[in-house]
Protein backbone atom coordinates (compact mmCIF):
# COMPACT_ATOMS: atom_id res chain seq x y z
CA UNK A 1 0.00 0.00 0.00
CA UNK A 2 1.45 3.35 -0.99
CA UNK A 3 0.43 6.90 -0.31
CA UNK A 4 0.10 9.56 -3.00
CA UNK A 5 3.83 10.21 -2.93
CA UNK A 6 4.51 6.51 -3.39
CA UNK A 7 5.74 5.86 0.14
CA UNK A 8 4.63 2.69 1.89
CA UNK A 9 1.99 3.33 4.51
CA UNK A 10 2.59 1.86 7.91
CA UNK A 11 -0.01 -0.43 9.40
CA UNK A 12 -2.65 0.86 11.80
CA UNK A 13 -3.94 -1.46 14.49
CA UNK A 14 -7.35 -0.75 15.98
CA UNK A 15 -7.95 -2.28 19.41
CA UNK A 16 -11.42 -2.25 20.92
CA UNK A 17 -13.51 -3.59 23.75
CA UNK A 18 -16.87 -5.32 23.48
CA UNK A 19 -19.14 -3.99 20.80
CA UNK A 20 -16.63 -2.36 18.56
CA UNK A 21 -18.98 -0.84 16.01
CA UNK A 22 -16.90 2.33 15.77
CA UNK A 23 -13.64 0.37 15.70
CA UNK A 24 -14.91 -1.63 12.73
CA UNK A 25 -15.96 1.57 10.95
CA UNK A 26 -12.56 3.15 11.58
CA UNK A 27 -10.75 0.03 10.34
CA UNK A 28 -12.91 0.01 7.21
CA UNK A 29 -12.18 3.64 6.52
CA UNK A 30 -8.44 3.21 7.06
CA UNK A 31 -8.37 0.19 4.76
CA UNK A 32 -10.24 2.24 2.16
CA UNK A 33 -7.55 4.90 2.51
CA UNK A 34 -4.91 2.29 1.72
CA UNK A 35 -3.60 1.40 5.15
CA UNK A 36 -2.84 -2.18 6.14
CA UNK A 37 -5.15 -2.63 9.12
CA UNK A 38 -5.05 -4.86 12.16
CA UNK A 39 -8.26 -5.30 14.12
CA UNK A 40 -8.09 -6.63 17.68
CA UNK A 41 -11.11 -7.13 19.90
CA UNK A 42 -13.17 -9.67 21.78
CA UNK A 43 -15.75 -10.10 19.05
CA UNK A 44 -16.08 -9.64 15.30
CA UNK A 45 -12.45 -8.79 14.55
CA UNK A 46 -11.85 -11.67 12.14
CA UNK A 47 -15.14 -11.10 10.32
CA UNK A 48 -14.41 -7.41 9.86
CA UNK A 49 -10.92 -8.19 8.58
CA UNK A 50 -12.22 -10.85 6.22
CA UNK A 51 -14.62 -8.33 4.73
CA UNK A 52 -11.82 -5.83 4.18
CA UNK A 53 -9.61 -8.46 2.55
CA UNK A 54 -12.40 -9.55 0.22
CA UNK A 55 -12.78 -5.89 -0.76
CA UNK A 56 -9.13 -5.82 -1.78
CA UNK A 57 -7.54 -4.44 1.37
CA UNK A 58 -4.78 -5.78 3.59
CA UNK A 59 -6.20 -6.64 6.97
CA UNK A 60 -5.85 -9.06 9.83
CA UNK A 61 -8.33 -9.70 12.61
CA UNK A 62 -7.36 -11.19 15.96
CA UNK A 63 -9.73 -12.05 18.79
CA UNK A 64 -8.43 -10.88 22.16
CA UNK A 65 -10.00 -9.79 25.41
CA UNK A 66 -8.97 -6.21 26.22
CA UNK A 67 -8.21 -7.15 29.80
CA UNK A 68 -5.72 -9.85 28.78
CA UNK A 69 -2.31 -8.25 28.43
CA UNK A 70 -0.59 -11.39 27.13
CA UNK A 71 -3.28 -11.93 24.50
CA UNK A 72 -3.04 -8.30 23.46
CA UNK A 73 0.76 -8.53 23.16
CA UNK A 74 0.41 -11.67 21.03
CA UNK A 75 -2.26 -10.05 18.87
CA UNK A 76 -0.11 -6.99 18.20
CA UNK A 77 2.84 -9.22 17.39
CA UNK A 78 0.57 -11.13 15.03
CA UNK A 79 -0.07 -7.92 13.13
CA UNK A 80 3.63 -7.67 12.26
CA UNK A 81 2.85 -9.43 9.00
CA UNK A 82 1.08 -6.26 7.87
CA UNK A 83 4.36 -4.34 7.96
CA UNK A 84 5.70 -1.76 10.38
CA UNK A 85 3.03 -0.54 12.77
CA UNK A 86 2.67 3.22 12.48
CA UNK A 87 -0.23 3.70 14.84
CA UNK A 88 -2.37 1.96 17.42
CA UNK A 89 -5.92 3.20 17.98
CA UNK A 90 -7.45 2.31 21.35
CA UNK A 91 -11.24 2.48 21.54
CA UNK A 92 -12.49 1.21 24.88
CA UNK A 93 -15.94 2.22 25.96
CA UNK A 94 -18.92 0.56 27.59
CA UNK A 95 -21.36 -0.97 25.12
CA UNK A 96 -24.26 0.72 26.91
CA UNK A 97 -22.49 4.07 27.17
CA UNK A 98 -25.32 6.12 25.71
CA UNK A 99 -27.99 4.68 28.00
CA UNK A 100 -28.81 7.28 30.63
CA UNK A 101 -28.48 6.13 34.24
CA UNK A 102 -28.38 8.21 37.38
CA UNK A 103 -25.37 7.48 39.56
CA UNK A 104 -27.41 6.62 42.65
CA UNK A 105 -29.14 3.81 40.76
CA UNK A 106 -25.90 2.06 39.79
CA UNK A 107 -24.74 -0.98 41.73
CA UNK A 108 -21.07 -1.78 42.14
CA UNK A 109 -20.98 -4.11 39.13
CA UNK A 110 -22.65 -1.58 36.86
CA UNK A 111 -20.25 1.15 37.97
CA UNK A 112 -17.30 -1.10 37.25
CA UNK A 113 -18.52 -2.14 33.81
CA UNK A 114 -19.46 1.43 32.77
CA UNK A 115 -16.48 3.26 34.26
CA UNK A 116 -13.58 1.32 35.67
CA UNK A 117 -13.30 -1.70 33.37
CA UNK A 118 -12.76 0.46 30.27
CA UNK A 119 -10.06 2.38 32.17
CA UNK A 120 -8.26 -0.87 32.95
CA UNK A 121 -8.53 -1.92 29.30
CA UNK A 122 -7.09 1.43 28.26
CA UNK A 123 -4.18 1.02 30.66
CA UNK A 124 -3.46 -2.48 29.38
CA UNK A 125 -3.84 -1.25 25.80
CA UNK A 126 -1.44 1.63 26.37
CA UNK A 127 1.14 -0.67 27.94
CA UNK A 128 0.88 -3.19 25.13
CA UNK A 129 1.04 -0.48 22.47
CA UNK A 130 4.10 1.01 24.16
CA UNK A 131 5.88 -2.32 24.13
CA UNK A 132 5.12 -2.74 20.46
CA UNK A 133 5.95 0.81 19.34
CA UNK A 134 8.94 1.53 21.57
CA UNK A 135 11.34 -0.03 19.07
CA UNK A 136 10.67 2.34 16.20
CA UNK A 137 8.16 4.87 17.51
CA UNK A 138 4.67 5.60 16.31
CA UNK A 139 1.37 7.11 17.25
CA UNK A 140 -1.17 6.03 19.84
CA UNK A 141 -4.69 7.46 19.59
CA UNK A 142 -7.19 7.02 22.42
CA UNK A 143 -10.90 7.49 21.66
CA UNK A 144 -13.21 9.01 24.31
CA UNK A 145 -16.67 10.62 24.25
CA UNK A 146 -16.79 14.41 23.85
CA UNK A 147 -19.15 14.80 26.81
CA UNK A 148 -16.30 13.66 29.06
CA UNK A 149 -14.89 17.13 28.57
CA UNK A 150 -17.96 18.98 29.82
CA UNK A 151 -19.88 16.41 31.85
CA UNK A 152 -23.32 14.95 31.24
CA UNK A 153 -26.22 14.14 33.52
CA UNK A 154 -27.14 10.47 33.37
CA UNK A 155 -23.67 9.55 32.12
CA UNK A 156 -21.48 10.05 35.16
CA UNK A 157 -19.80 6.66 34.90
CA UNK A 158 -18.98 6.79 31.20
CA UNK A 159 -17.74 10.38 31.30
CA UNK A 160 -15.62 9.70 34.37
CA UNK A 161 -14.09 6.81 32.47
CA UNK A 162 -13.41 9.04 29.48
CA UNK A 163 -11.69 11.75 31.51
CA UNK A 164 -9.51 9.17 33.22
CA UNK A 165 -8.46 7.63 29.90
CA UNK A 166 -7.76 11.10 28.49
CA UNK A 167 -5.37 12.01 31.29
CA UNK A 168 -3.75 8.57 31.24
CA UNK A 169 -3.02 9.36 27.59
CA UNK A 170 -1.53 12.73 28.55
CA UNK A 171 0.73 11.12 31.12
CA UNK A 172 1.80 8.53 28.56
CA UNK A 173 2.52 11.34 26.10
CA UNK A 174 4.75 13.07 28.64
CA UNK A 175 6.56 9.85 29.47
CA UNK A 176 6.99 8.20 26.09
CA UNK A 177 7.88 11.15 23.89
CA UNK A 178 11.57 10.37 24.15
CA UNK A 179 10.81 6.93 22.73
CA UNK A 180 9.36 8.52 19.63
CA UNK A 181 5.81 7.71 20.63
CA UNK A 182 3.06 10.29 20.44
CA UNK A 183 -0.15 9.81 22.41
CA UNK A 184 -3.23 11.86 21.62
CA UNK A 185 -6.92 11.68 22.39
CA UNK A 186 -9.76 11.98 19.92
CA UNK A 187 -13.18 12.81 21.30
CA UNK A 188 -16.28 11.75 19.38
CA UNK A 189 -20.02 11.93 20.12
CA UNK A 190 -21.11 9.53 22.83
CA UNK A 191 -23.75 7.86 20.73
CA UNK A 192 -21.21 6.89 18.11
CA UNK A 193 -19.24 5.00 20.74
CA UNK A 194 -22.04 2.82 22.00
CA UNK A 195 -24.00 0.02 20.45
CA UNK A 196 -27.45 1.50 21.06
CA UNK A 197 -29.09 3.83 18.58
CA UNK A 198 -30.31 7.27 19.71
CA UNK A 199 -33.94 6.14 19.51
CA UNK A 200 -33.51 3.07 21.73
CA UNK A 201 -35.22 3.02 25.14
CA UNK A 202 -33.25 4.92 27.75
CA UNK A 203 -30.98 6.53 25.19
CA UNK A 204 -31.08 10.30 25.14
CA UNK A 205 -28.73 13.10 24.16
CA UNK A 206 -27.19 14.81 27.21
CA UNK A 207 -28.66 18.23 27.93
CA UNK A 208 -25.13 19.58 28.25
CA UNK A 209 -24.60 19.11 24.53
CA UNK A 210 -25.50 21.92 22.23
CA UNK A 211 -26.00 21.42 18.51
CA UNK A 212 -22.79 21.09 16.48
CA UNK A 213 -21.64 24.20 14.68
CA UNK A 214 -20.98 22.08 11.61
CA UNK A 215 -22.99 19.29 10.06
CA UNK A 216 -22.84 16.08 12.08
CA UNK A 217 -19.56 14.45 11.07
CA UNK A 218 -18.78 10.80 10.42
CA UNK A 219 -16.40 9.97 13.29
CA UNK A 220 -14.78 7.12 11.37
CA UNK A 221 -13.70 9.53 8.63
CA UNK A 222 -12.48 12.00 11.25
CA UNK A 223 -10.50 9.42 13.19
CA UNK A 224 -8.91 8.07 10.03
CA UNK A 225 -7.95 11.61 9.04
CA UNK A 226 -6.40 12.27 12.44
CA UNK A 227 -4.46 9.00 12.25
CA UNK A 228 -3.22 9.98 8.78
CA UNK A 229 -2.06 13.34 10.12
CA UNK A 230 -0.41 11.93 13.22
CA UNK A 231 1.45 9.29 11.21
CA UNK A 232 2.22 11.84 8.47
CA UNK A 233 2.72 15.61 8.52
CA UNK A 234 1.99 16.09 12.21
CA UNK A 235 3.99 13.06 13.34
CA UNK A 236 6.49 14.03 16.00
CA UNK A 237 4.88 17.44 16.56
CA UNK A 238 1.61 16.82 18.34
CA UNK A 239 1.30 14.84 21.53
CA UNK A 240 -0.83 15.01 24.64
CA UNK A 241 -3.55 16.82 22.72
CA UNK A 242 -7.30 16.30 22.63
CA UNK A 243 -9.00 16.68 19.28
CA UNK A 244 -12.80 16.98 19.23
CA UNK A 245 -14.46 15.43 16.21
CA UNK A 246 -18.05 16.39 16.85
CA UNK A 247 -18.59 19.29 14.48
CA UNK A 248 -18.12 21.83 17.24
CA UNK A 249 -20.79 20.75 19.70
CA UNK A 250 -18.14 20.77 22.42
CA UNK A 251 -15.55 23.55 22.33
CA UNK A 252 -13.89 23.08 25.72
CA UNK A 253 -11.69 24.43 27.07
CA UNK B 1 -13.74 34.01 55.57
CA UNK B 2 -17.14 32.42 54.84
CA UNK B 3 -19.27 31.28 57.76
CA UNK B 4 -20.08 27.61 58.31
CA UNK B 5 -21.89 28.01 61.64
CA UNK B 6 -24.49 25.31 62.12
CA UNK B 7 -23.20 23.21 59.22
CA UNK B 8 -21.72 19.73 59.47
CA UNK B 9 -18.79 18.80 57.27
CA UNK B 10 -17.42 15.27 56.80
CA UNK B 11 -13.76 15.13 55.71
CA UNK B 12 -12.07 11.89 54.61
CA UNK B 13 -8.35 11.45 55.10
CA UNK B 14 -8.49 14.12 57.80
CA UNK B 15 -5.73 12.83 60.07
CA UNK B 16 -2.83 14.60 58.40
CA UNK B 17 -1.69 16.77 55.52
CA UNK B 18 -4.28 18.62 53.46
CA UNK B 19 -7.23 16.79 55.08
CA UNK B 20 -6.10 17.91 58.52
CA UNK B 21 -5.86 21.48 57.29
CA UNK B 22 -9.32 21.32 55.76
CA UNK B 23 -10.81 20.00 59.00
CA UNK B 24 -9.16 22.75 61.03
CA UNK B 25 -10.27 25.44 58.59
CA UNK B 26 -13.88 24.22 58.45
CA UNK B 27 -14.03 24.03 62.24
CA UNK B 28 -12.48 27.49 62.45
CA UNK B 29 -15.30 28.78 60.27
CA UNK B 30 -17.84 27.35 62.70
CA UNK B 31 -18.62 23.94 61.23
CA UNK B 32 -19.06 20.76 63.18
CA UNK B 33 -16.56 18.38 61.65
CA UNK B 34 -16.53 14.61 61.32
CA UNK B 35 -13.03 13.40 60.56
CA UNK B 36 -12.67 10.12 58.73
CA UNK B 37 -9.20 8.78 59.59
CA UNK B 38 -7.21 5.59 59.20
CA UNK B 39 -5.20 6.26 62.36
CA UNK B 40 -7.37 7.22 65.34
CA UNK B 41 -4.37 8.70 67.20
CA UNK B 42 -3.99 11.28 64.45
CA UNK B 43 -7.73 11.86 64.37
CA UNK B 44 -7.83 12.41 68.11
CA UNK B 45 -4.99 14.94 67.83
CA UNK B 46 -6.93 16.99 65.29
CA UNK B 47 -10.12 16.76 67.35
CA UNK B 48 -8.18 17.97 70.40
CA UNK B 49 -6.81 20.90 68.43
CA UNK B 50 -10.30 21.85 67.26
CA UNK B 51 -11.72 21.49 70.77
CA UNK B 52 -8.97 23.72 72.15
CA UNK B 53 -10.22 26.37 69.78
CA UNK B 54 -13.78 25.90 71.07
CA UNK B 55 -14.85 24.01 67.97
CA UNK B 56 -16.83 20.78 67.65
CA UNK B 57 -15.41 17.67 66.02
CA UNK B 58 -15.37 13.91 66.24
CA UNK B 59 -13.08 11.37 64.60
CA UNK B 60 -14.12 8.00 63.25
CA UNK B 61 -11.89 5.22 61.97
CA UNK B 62 -12.61 5.08 58.29
CA UNK B 63 -11.10 3.24 55.35
CA UNK B 64 -12.89 4.69 52.33
CA UNK B 65 -12.34 1.51 50.36
CA UNK B 66 -14.86 -0.08 52.72
CA UNK B 67 -18.37 1.16 51.82
CA UNK B 68 -19.53 0.34 55.34
CA UNK B 69 -16.97 2.76 56.78
CA UNK B 70 -18.32 5.55 54.60
CA UNK B 71 -21.84 4.89 55.86
CA UNK B 72 -20.52 4.85 59.39
CA UNK B 73 -18.99 8.31 59.06
CA UNK B 74 -22.17 9.71 57.51
CA UNK B 75 -24.30 8.07 60.21
CA UNK B 76 -22.09 9.56 62.88
CA UNK B 77 -22.53 13.01 61.38
CA UNK B 78 -26.29 12.57 61.40
CA UNK B 79 -26.47 11.08 64.89
CA UNK B 80 -24.07 13.52 66.52
CA UNK B 81 -24.77 16.73 64.64
CA UNK B 82 -28.17 16.22 63.00
CA UNK B 83 -27.26 15.88 59.34
CA UNK B 84 -24.66 16.33 56.62
CA UNK B 85 -24.16 19.64 54.81
CA UNK B 86 -20.88 18.89 53.10
CA UNK B 87 -18.64 15.95 52.34
CA UNK B 88 -15.02 16.49 51.32
CA UNK B 89 -13.33 13.42 49.86
CA UNK B 90 -9.66 14.06 50.47
CA UNK B 91 -8.24 10.58 51.15
CA UNK B 92 -5.76 9.23 48.61
CA UNK B 93 -3.80 6.03 48.25
CA UNK B 94 -0.67 5.74 50.34
CA UNK B 95 1.07 5.12 47.00
CA UNK B 96 0.00 8.44 45.52
CA UNK B 97 3.35 10.19 45.79
CA UNK B 98 5.37 7.21 44.51
CA UNK B 99 6.60 7.44 40.90
CA UNK B 100 4.98 4.94 38.54
CA UNK B 101 6.51 3.32 35.46
CA UNK B 102 3.36 3.60 33.37
CA UNK B 103 4.62 1.20 30.71
CA UNK B 104 5.12 -1.66 33.12
CA UNK B 105 3.19 -0.94 36.34
CA UNK B 106 0.97 -3.84 37.40
CA UNK B 107 -2.81 -3.61 37.40
CA UNK B 108 -2.74 -4.33 41.13
CA UNK B 109 -1.03 -0.97 41.70
CA UNK B 110 -3.64 0.76 39.54
CA UNK B 111 -6.36 -0.89 41.58
CA UNK B 112 -4.76 0.43 44.76
CA UNK B 113 -5.01 3.99 43.44
CA UNK B 114 -8.45 3.49 41.89
CA UNK B 115 -10.00 1.92 44.95
CA UNK B 116 -9.40 5.03 47.07
CA UNK B 117 -10.01 7.73 44.48
CA UNK B 118 -12.46 6.29 41.92
CA UNK B 119 -14.44 3.45 43.49
CA UNK B 120 -14.60 5.21 46.84
CA UNK B 121 -15.67 8.45 45.15
CA UNK B 122 -18.57 6.54 43.61
CA UNK B 123 -19.49 4.98 46.95
CA UNK B 124 -19.26 8.31 48.78
CA UNK B 125 -21.41 10.05 46.20
CA UNK B 126 -24.01 7.29 46.18
CA UNK B 127 -24.14 7.10 49.98
CA UNK B 128 -24.16 10.84 50.61
CA UNK B 129 -26.67 11.93 48.00
CA UNK B 130 -29.91 11.59 49.99
CA UNK B 131 -28.43 13.30 53.05
CA UNK B 132 -26.95 16.13 50.99
CA UNK B 133 -30.19 16.60 49.06
CA UNK B 134 -32.06 16.91 52.35
CA UNK B 135 -30.00 19.99 53.27
CA UNK B 136 -29.10 21.28 49.79
CA UNK B 137 -25.55 20.39 50.61
CA UNK B 138 -22.34 20.08 48.70
CA UNK B 139 -19.84 17.42 47.71
CA UNK B 140 -16.20 18.34 47.19
CA UNK B 141 -13.42 16.21 45.77
CA UNK B 142 -9.81 17.07 46.46
CA UNK B 143 -8.18 16.57 43.10
CA UNK B 144 -4.90 17.84 41.64
CA UNK B 145 -3.51 19.97 38.83
CA UNK B 146 -2.01 16.68 37.64
CA UNK B 147 -5.57 15.60 36.91
CA UNK B 148 -5.66 18.30 34.26
CA UNK B 149 -2.12 18.15 32.91
CA UNK B 150 -1.15 14.51 33.34
CA UNK B 151 2.15 13.60 34.92
CA UNK B 152 5.28 11.92 33.62
CA UNK B 153 6.11 10.37 37.00
CA UNK B 154 2.77 10.19 38.83
CA UNK B 155 0.63 8.87 36.01
CA UNK B 156 -1.73 6.79 38.15
CA UNK B 157 -2.22 9.62 40.62
CA UNK B 158 -2.93 12.02 37.75
CA UNK B 159 -5.42 9.61 36.21
CA UNK B 160 -7.46 9.04 39.34
CA UNK B 161 -7.51 12.77 40.00
CA UNK B 162 -8.82 13.23 36.44
CA UNK B 163 -11.51 10.69 37.25
CA UNK B 164 -12.65 12.89 40.10
CA UNK B 165 -12.76 15.94 37.83
CA UNK B 166 -14.87 13.96 35.38
CA UNK B 167 -17.15 12.89 38.19
CA UNK B 168 -17.54 16.49 39.34
CA UNK B 169 -18.55 17.78 35.92
CA UNK B 170 -21.23 15.17 35.31
CA UNK B 171 -22.50 14.85 38.86
CA UNK B 172 -22.93 18.62 39.12
CA UNK B 173 -25.25 18.46 36.12
CA UNK B 174 -27.09 15.44 37.50
CA UNK B 175 -27.55 16.79 41.02
CA UNK B 176 -28.15 20.45 40.15
CA UNK B 177 -31.94 19.98 40.03
CA UNK B 178 -31.71 18.62 43.59
CA UNK B 179 -29.77 21.75 44.62
CA UNK B 180 -26.74 19.67 45.55
CA UNK B 181 -23.54 21.28 44.34
CA UNK B 182 -20.45 19.30 43.33
CA UNK B 183 -17.01 20.87 42.97
CA UNK B 184 -13.32 20.04 43.15
CA UNK B 185 -10.27 21.74 44.60
CA UNK B 186 -6.87 21.20 43.01
CA UNK B 187 -4.33 22.30 45.63
CA UNK B 188 -0.60 22.67 45.69
CA UNK B 189 0.26 22.40 49.36
CA UNK B 190 3.01 21.36 51.70
CA UNK B 191 2.27 17.86 52.92
CA UNK B 192 4.11 15.27 55.02
CA UNK B 193 4.87 13.37 51.79
CA UNK B 194 6.38 16.48 50.30
CA UNK B 195 8.39 17.11 53.46
CA UNK B 196 9.82 13.61 53.12
CA UNK B 197 10.70 14.28 49.50
CA UNK B 198 12.45 17.53 50.50
CA UNK B 199 14.40 15.69 53.18
CA UNK B 200 15.58 13.19 50.60
CA UNK B 201 16.47 15.91 48.08
CA UNK B 202 17.28 19.18 49.88
CA UNK B 203 17.36 21.19 46.65
CA UNK B 204 13.92 20.04 45.55
CA UNK B 205 12.05 22.55 47.69
CA UNK B 206 13.90 25.47 46.13
CA UNK B 207 13.25 24.15 42.64
CA UNK B 208 9.54 23.80 43.34
CA UNK B 209 9.28 27.23 44.98
CA UNK B 210 10.92 28.70 41.90
CA UNK B 211 8.05 27.40 39.77
CA UNK B 212 5.34 29.02 41.92
CA UNK B 213 4.61 32.67 41.10
CA UNK B 214 3.65 33.37 44.71
CA UNK B 215 6.97 31.84 45.77
CA UNK B 216 5.85 29.28 48.33
CA UNK B 217 3.92 26.09 48.83
CA UNK B 218 0.41 26.47 50.19
CA UNK B 219 -0.42 25.90 53.82
CA UNK B 220 -3.14 23.27 54.16
CA UNK B 221 -5.16 25.15 56.76
CA UNK B 222 -4.48 28.77 55.87
CA UNK B 223 -4.26 28.63 52.07
CA UNK B 224 -6.22 25.56 50.97
CA UNK B 225 -8.71 25.50 53.84
CA UNK B 226 -10.43 28.80 52.95
CA UNK B 227 -11.15 27.49 49.44
CA UNK B 228 -12.95 24.50 50.97
CA UNK B 229 -14.78 26.71 53.45
CA UNK B 230 -15.94 28.93 50.60
CA UNK B 231 -17.19 25.97 48.56
CA UNK B 232 -18.97 24.52 51.60
CA UNK B 233 -20.66 27.82 52.34
CA UNK B 234 -23.64 29.65 50.92
CA UNK B 235 -21.23 32.18 49.45
CA UNK B 236 -20.62 29.70 46.63
CA UNK B 237 -24.27 28.79 46.16
CA UNK B 238 -24.14 29.48 42.40
CA UNK B 239 -20.94 27.53 41.79
CA UNK B 240 -21.08 23.89 40.75
CA UNK B 241 -19.19 21.58 38.40
CA UNK B 242 -15.95 23.53 38.83
CA UNK B 243 -12.38 22.74 39.75
CA UNK B 244 -10.84 25.51 41.82
CA UNK B 245 -7.06 25.43 41.36
CA UNK B 246 -5.33 26.69 44.52
CA UNK B 247 -1.68 26.54 43.55
CA UNK B 248 -0.13 29.97 44.07
CA UNK B 249 -0.33 30.46 40.32
CA UNK B 250 1.72 27.36 39.49
CA UNK B 251 -0.98 25.95 37.24
CA UNK B 252 -2.84 28.22 34.84
CA UNK B 253 -3.99 25.92 32.02
CA UNK B 254 -7.35 24.26 31.65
Amino acid sequence: MNDEAGATKGAVVVVSGPGGRLAAAVATRLAGDGYPVGIIGPEGAEATAAGLVSAGGRALGVTAEPSDRAALDDALAGCAGLGTTAAVVLAFYPTSASRSRELVTLDDHEWDSLCEAPIRWCLVGLQSAYQWLSVSGGAIVVIVPTVSLIGAEGHVAATTSGETQRILAKSAARRWGTSGITVNTVAVPLDTLADEAPGDPGVSAPLSLGPPALAAPDPAIGIASVVASLTGPLGGMVTGSTICLDGGAVMAP
Amino acid sequence: MSDLSGKTVVVTGAGSGVGRGLALACAGAGAQVVLGVRDMAKGDEVVARITERNGAAVAVESDVTEPGHIERALDLATDRFGGVDAVIHNAVSGQSSQPVALESAPLSLWQEHASVSITASFHIARSAFARLAERQGTLIFMTSPAGVDGSQQLSFYAAVKAAQRGLVKSLAREWGPHRVRVNAIAPLAATPAMDRAFAADPQLEGRIRGLIPLGRLGDSELDIGPAAVFLCSGDSRYITGQTLVVSGGRFTAG
